[in-house]
């Protein structure tokens, strides 16, 4: 892992006004960084500021103040042509693989949609070699080419939906809660696919989840918001060893380990709420 | 036959006098595109009062139709075998009667409060609404319904007696549904992903209480869960499902310190965990089959490392696990047991 930064978010400020009510802070002061090569963490329940600041860095949505630096470039009021770059070397997965996938396409114009935008200049031959190679990447193959997404399984969905960041060669990958939706037994599946995407090209990840465990097995920096401020930030290792805010150990402590006479005693060792 | 150590893990037969939710083969049929299929197999489980059981199982595993059919929810499914309820069977029953027992002998919280609600009404109204079923009195339903509010932690119950759902948040709706299930005092509490939407420090929150609330009622609670950590804290005994079959039953101690079926082996074996650190996730390969399409034989073979030519052929029983601990349907196990 280098020092370098691929994104940097410092001092971001976000609020919300309705007419009548006091303005709301969904995001105070939040810096964050995701450094080439690693995975980031980012965790914290609802109403924590998780998707504004997922948004606001997407650029869906614009800050009230801060930076949002990719690769040097404070994309805060950036060029169309600094936002071409961005939209070509940062991907997106979502959380539910039914609804960001267009059931009726099929996985070659699904995969290969990006491409067909980004790169129009692609034979139609390059692009499905290259959709093939990223199928594959996940697992999937040739064959699935002519079938539409509505015949696959959420695992199997949750795969196309990377290949479709993949192909596109990404430096960055944002994933929102991108196995929460997943079965137990698929969602260790994608968890390793990341794990190996990520070895595999040196990507670097934002990695969203509320799955505490999942964060802890994946991501090698973790931070953790709580109603819009930054209330920890190191390590994986270190935040879960020891974690210095009140809300960290909260949601540390909250959260059930499969094991029942582990569980037991932690429970035990918790006052009753 | 070898009888088991605790009767209670008997599949089939009478009810023993110590269970209080008998189910026997229970098969679950629904109609789906002109074709019935059957959603849940042949289950059979058995509860004792005051018991904890958690059904475990993934998406299409039959969970949360078994807890529906159990309930008799669905007006479409077709039952058969045996439910029976403190002794009462509750297949073919009329639903007249089914109603009279809903609430009273056994009660369902679901997963999203917010749609077993009515947001027209006020929260006190609901919550006394299964005793005013019962012809108490409005003035003593009431407050009975204040008392188990206040019992389940609301702060200034009265005051928020006559509030609507919209105004209570995830966790307060989930303690007014479980004030609803748990006020005519029923036997039997069936909380369906009761946990599942919420953030974790409320689910931490409504699982105590679900846990605490049980204790002192003397409830015995069948949790429907995909959760194996929800799981590990609060059950006494696990059941795991697998496309539509009960495929291991066991202590809660045991199924997690030395999982007998494959599938749960494999599914505990992918959990990430909190706790300790690990290379890699052991994942099995494939998704389960969805229950009309499932495979031959054991419907688990087609992901299973140990996968034999029998498993292809024929449905594995359920049968004694060969530490007697509880019981598992695996043909492996069969072998060794006879080998």
């Amino acid at each position: 892992m280098s020092e370098r930064a691929l994104l940097e978010v410092e001092g971001l400020h976000k609020t919300y006004s309705m007419s009548g009510r006091p303005k709301t802070h969904a995001l105070n002061d939040v810096a964050l960084s995701v450094p080439e090569g690693s995975v980031t963490g980012l965790v914290g329940e609802s109403g924590s500021g998780k998707s504004t600041l997922i948004r606001c860095v997407m650029g869906f949505e614009r800050p009230d103040s801060g930076t949002i630096r990719f690769d040097g470039t404070d994309m805060v009021g950036a060029s169309r042509a600094d936002w071409a770059t961005f939209r070509r070397e940062v991907q997106m997965v979502f959380q539910d693989p039914y609804s960001s996938l267009d059931p009726r396409m099929t996985v070659e114009s699904l995969v290969g949609e990006g491409l067909r935008l980004q790169q129009p200049g692609l034979s139609r031959a390059k692009r499905r070699a290259l959709v093939v190679e990223a199928l594959e990447s996940v697992g999937l193959a040739e064959e699935h080419l002519p079938r539409r997404s509505a015949s696959f399984s959420g695992g199997q969905r949750q795969r196309i939906a990377i290949a479709r960041a993949i192909v596109m060669r990404p430096r960055l990958l944002i994933c929102d809660e991108p196995v929460s939706a997943l079965d137990v037994s698929v969602q260790a599946q994608v968890v390793n696919l990341l794990k190996q995407m990520q070895r595999q090209f040196g990507l670097s990840m934002l990695f969203v989840a509320h799955d505490l465990a999942v964060v802890r097995h994946l991501c090698d920096t973790v931070a953790v918001l709580e109603h819009g401020n930054l209330v920890e930030s190191g390590p994986t290792r270190d935040v879960f060893a020891s974690p210095q805010a009140e809300y960290t150990r909260e949601l540390i402590a909250a959260s059930p380990v499969p094991d029942p006479v582990v569980q037991r005693a932690r429970m035990a060792a918790r006052p009753a709420v | 036959m070898i009888m088991s150590a605790s009767p209670r893990l008997e599949g089939g037969g009478s009810a023993a006098p110590d269970s209080i939710l008998d189910i026997t083969d229970l098969s679950v049929t629904m109609n789906s595109a002109g074709r019935d299929i059957r959603i849940v197999d042949e289950l059979s489980l058995r509860i004792a009062p005051g018991e904890r059981v958690a059904l475990v199982g993934e998406s299409g595993s039959g969970k949360s139709v078994t807890a529906r059919a159990i309930m008799r929810l669905d007006d479409s499914a077709t039952l058969t075998g045996s439910v029976k309820l403190d002794g009462q069977e509750l297949v073919g029953l009329p639903e007249k009667r089914m109603r009279a027992l809903r609430g009273a002998q056994f009660s369902m919280v679901f997963q999203d409060p917010l749609r077993t609600l009515n947001p027209l009404r006020t929260i006190g109204d609901q919550i006394a609404e299964p005793l005013r079923i019962r012809g108490v009195s409005k003035r003593d339903a009431l407050k009975a319904a204040e008392e188990t509010l206040d019992s389940l932690g609301v702060v200034d119950a009265k005051a928020r007696m006559r509030a609507y759902p919209f105004e209570f948040s995830g966790g307060m709706r989930q303690r007014v549904a479980l004030a609803i299930a748990l006020i005519a005092r029923p036997k039997v509490l069936i909380a369906d992903e009761p946990t599942t939407a919420l953030d974790t420090r409320v689910q931490e929150r409504v699982l105590r209480l679900i846990d605490d609330a049980a204790r002192e009622r003397g409830v015995a609670v069948l949790l429907i869960t995909h959760d194996l950590g929800v799981v590990a804290g609060f059950a006494d005994r696990v059941a795991v499902m697998y496309s539509g079959r009960k495929v291991e039953d066991a202590p809660v101690d045991v199924l997690y310190s030395s999982p007998s079926h494959p599938y749960t082996e494999g599914l505990l074996a992918a959990v990430p965990r909190l706790d300790e650190d690990q290379a890699e996730l052991v994942a099995m390969p494939g998704a389960s089959a969805a229950p009309g399409s499932r495979p031959s034989g054991c419907a688990f073979h087609p992901r299973c490392p140990f996968a034999m030519e029998i498993c292809r052929a024929t449905l594995p029983l359920l049968s004694e696990r060969p530490d007697r601990a509880g019981q598992v349907a695996c043909h492996l196990r069969t072998m060794e047991e006879t080998a």
